[in-house]
């Protein structure tokens, strides 16, 4: 089975920068990331041919603003999954070249879409991630965790015939993962654990309207992590006699999540609510590019230096968890 | 734990022109020149606006949601921020604003001390040249600046006020101290090159830059400007560090992520 060969295990979790210009700086100034994850290719194009024979339209506008809100405890997003044709995708790709390995991320409404995405843009990524599992939707339509469910296995089945790349299927925790890794783990590379929590709710007390627009969002930050690290531990029982690993997605901030997440089972650490940065104030910024570069490296170090104190390795931790 | 919404109460509306209003809320954003707030409109939308003062954001209409913020003459605004970096605390400034890029530069009059001795404003006409009497106010009352013909200098268009012509054409005199701009971007980075021809080092010229914004929290990469999260990166960027960009002044992402020309 193919693997991604990375440098350092940590990478960014889908939707978190997402575009290949905003990968690029970072990696120019050094930042401490093994792997670029951009925002999800999506079945829309600007080719009239294409649209006409799959039924794709040109674009998805996604939810509009807020899409995100911080409660204080969690962040919670609703873009419900902005998508700019695959064309552009693909001149973007031409235009933006990365030393780091790209894991491109592909969604669609029905199993052919994912199969023709990553047909088409293949030679520009070293592995997919399957969004199979976003919580998020715009009104009146349904989310992909409530349309996929029942598709995922055809989907990664099919998808084993069009490339030869490593294959990353994203889980959601809100769903019944447990039999969705029995179905998939044959098929794939890796087992994303996992998509944001809930969806959750936030309302405006003064308008009595939900703050997103969207009016639920996935939730994600350090407060979900427990929730990932019971669903990475869980399919780690599934898959810990097998060659398929673990991407550990939620919450990670600080070298002890790398480490815990290591013990429950997984090998590589997607980060995402940690390029905030809380201030003393109570707001929630966002951290600056080179702010992000010191933070991954400090991350980075930091887990070293823990492995170097206690003579071990990451691969010789990952699901040492003694219950 | 509450959100990260003030429900501010509009105090005051400054009405500049037909198409520019100021609105002054109960909250103190303790923000500093250059950084900016979101607006939210429940129902409607969001979108990212220029503190020009701790209390204050200044609007123009452009467009579907401008024109509903236009609707809002009492009750209260729903803003989160202060958000992005800032001018830099330097003293003795020159300010370069262009139409409604006057506003964040504003906020330089209402910081601990007026960071700015010499302001340029330019519009088409006279009464886009929003806050001027409070430009002339500030100097003439200021122990620490001389109020001048050559200290406040405005352009229009028309000729209505002023210098005739374009920014660009005013001899905007050499300093030992920094150029902060913000206007639209093609007069910034044109203001920018005629500057450095007259060997004023890019170092000491900052540009407010403009992205479509989403999280406003540097997460979603919607405003990158060639890699740069305008919200988290900017939106003030010193111009020797953005001049050679491919973007600037090029491209942008629209609400899709998609880049195109702008």
């Amino acid at each position: 089975m193919p693997k991604l060969n990375l440098e350092t295990p940590v990478i960014n979790a889908c939707g978190i920068g997402s575009y290949l210009d905003v990968f690029q700086r970072l990696e120019q100034m050094g930042a401490k990331f093994g792997a670029w994850l951009p925002k999800s290719i999506g079945p829309f194009s600007n080719n009239p041919e294409l649209r006409e024979k799959y039924g794709w339209e040109k674009e998805k506008l996604g939810n509009p603003n807020p899409v995100i809100v911080h409660t204080g405890s969690v962040l919670l997003n609703s873009m419900a999954l902005p998508t700019h044709p695959v064309e552009s995708w693909i001149e973007e790709f031409e235009k933006t070249p990365l030393e780091k390995p790209i894991i491109g991320s592909v969604y669609g409404f029905k199993a052919d879409d994912y199969a023709l995405l990553v047909d088409m843009v293949d030679q520009y990524v070293n592995a997919w991630e399957l969004n199979v599992s976003c919580p998020n939707k715009e009104k009146g339509e349904q989310s992909l965790m409530e349309t996929m469910t029942g598709k995922i296995e055809s989907i990664v089945k099919l998808l084993r015939c069009v490339t030869d790349k490593p294959i990353i299927v994203k889980l959601s925790p809100n769903e019944d993962y447990a039999a969705l890794t029995e179905l998939v783990k044959d098929h794939v590379d890796y087992i994303g654990c996992g998509n944001t929590v809930g969806p959750g709710l936030v309302i405006d007390i003064y308008s009595k309207r939900p703050v997103l627009a969207g009016v639920y969002g996935g939730m994600s930050g350090p407060s979900i992590k427990p929730k990932n690290m019971k669903m990475v531990n869980d399919v780690y029982e599934i898959v810990k006699d097998s060659d398929t690993e673990i991407i550990a997605y939620g919450g990670i901030e600080t070298w002890e999540d790398i480490i815990e997440y290591a013990i429950a089972g997984a090998s590589i650490f997607g980060l995402g609510t940690c390029l905030l940065e809380s201030l003393h104030d109570g707001r929630v910024v966002g951290k600056s590019s080179e702010d992000i570069v010191e933070f991954t490296n400090q991350l980075w170090n930091d887990v070293q230096k823990h492995l170097k104190k206690r003579k071990t390795t990451l691969d010789k931790l990952v699901g040492n968890l003694i219950k | 734990m509450r959100n990260q919404y003030h429900h501010a109460k509009i105090e005051e509306i400054i009405e500049h022109n037909e198409n520019t209003r100021s609105f002054i809320l109960d909250v103190n954003f303790k923000s500093v020149s250059g950084q900016f707030a979101m607006v939210w409109l429940p129902g409607i939308d969001e979108k990212p606006f220029s503190l020009s003062g701790p209390n204050m954001i200044t609007v123009k209409k452009v467009g579907p949601f401008t024109e509903k913020l236009f609707e809002k003459t009492d009750g209260y605004l729903d803003v989160r921020g202060p958000y992005g970096n800032g001018f830099p605390h330097t003293a003795k400034n020159t300010a370069i604003g262009g139409g409604c890029g006057i506003a964040p530069l504003i906020h330089l009059l209402s910081d601990n001390f007026p960071s700015v001795t010499r302001f340029v404003l330019a519009g088409k006409t006279k009464s886009d040249l929003i806050f001027l009497e409070k430009i002339i106010e500030t100097f003439k009352k200021s122990p620490s600046i001389t109020y001048s013909s050559e200290n406040v200098i405005a352009v229009t268009e028309d000729g209505s006020y002023g210098i005739k012509g374009l920014v660009t054409d005013v001899d905007i005199q050499e300093s030992d101290y920094n150029y902060f701009m913000c206007g639209p971007e093609i007069m910034m980075k044109n203001v920018a090159e005629k500057l450095v021809k007259k060997d004023v080092n890019p170092e000491r010229i900052y540009i407010s830059m403009e992205r479509y914004m989403k999280c406003a929290v540097g997460v979603c990469g919607n405003c990158s400007f060639s890699g740069y999260r305008v919200c988290a990166d900017g939106p003030v960027f010193r111009y020797d560090k953005i001049k050679d960009l491919p973007h600037f002044n090029k491209y942008e992402r629209t609400r899709t992520g998609e880049l195109v020309e702008k």
